[in-house]
């Protein structure tokens, strides 16, 4: 699958990692599209969360409003973006505990705080599985940005 | 079939999950946990992340206690129940 990205949502997505993170938290946005739109995302919302150096943490009753608000406007969301402070991939607790648990959801993560430049170097790419599970994916094949 | 053996009709209720709404039908005598069983099914969640889960009234704070029936765990027919995660989060 390839999931087709807006203009600017990567650089929104980063601006917003590195703003709340601050070079030493981890930190999470998640990407959303028109439901009438499959894989295709144009949104950028960061959920009320916490965070530490080492893990976030999602306000759970934010979950609720958030679904909530994109079905009044028709959107839903297709992928998470989160970093990390040295390297990217999935730990456990990712996989466990992301926001999303259907088949073809995206989870992308960024090391390094995003504080490097711009972009997908570095990064770590999985989907969920049918079956359930995650399979890790490269991101420059899935993930394709419209210029 | 009479009106005495009539099996009793079935409500509805909608489930909210990631931006979608789909209906779900169950009796109010039911167990909630067959509730939770036909709203991973409506949305086609994969069996291994059922657990993470959980159905709340409209309120977005009350779980639908999947060990009481659908009527004793508040849940009111044509209402919306959210379907969402107990928590959500990463790495550690």
């Amino acid at each position: 699958m390839t999931l087709r990205v807006a203009l600017g949502v990567l650089e929104t997505s980063f601006e917003r990692l590195r703003h709340c993170g601050a070079g030493e938290r981890e930190c999470v946005v998640v990407w959303t599209g028109p439901q009438a739109q499959p894989n295709y995302v144009d949104g950028v919302v960061q959920p009320k969360h916490t965070a530490t150096a080492c893990l976030y943490d999602i306000d759970d009753t934010w979950i609720g409003e958030f679904w909530q608000k994109l079905a009044a406007e028709g959107r839903t969301v297709r992928a998470q973006v989160h970093t990390h402070p040295r390297d990217a991939y999935h730990s456990p607790r990712d996989d466990v505990l992301s926001l999303v648990h259907l088949p073809g959801y995206l989870s992308l993560v960024i090391p390094r705080f995003a504080c490097g430049p711009v972009g997908l170097q570095g990064s770590y790419l999985t989907v969920r599985r049918e079956q359930g599970g995650w399979s890790q994916l490269n991101p420059t094949s899935a993930l394709r940005f419209e210029r | 079939m009479s009106a005495d053996t009539a099996a009793p009709a079935k409500l509805k209720v909608e489930i909210l999950y990631v931006g979608v709404t789909r209906a779900v039908a169950y009796h109010p005598h039911e167990r909630a946990r067959s509730l939770y069983h036909e709203s991973y099914v409506a949305f086609e969640i994969p069996e291994p992340e059922r657990e993470q889960l959980e159905l709340y009234l409209p309120d977005n704070t009350t779980l639908v206690n999947p060990d009481l029936t659908v009527e004793e765990a508040g849940v009111k027919p044509d209402t919306t129940l959210i379907m969402r995660a107990r928590s959500g989060g990463g790495r550690a």
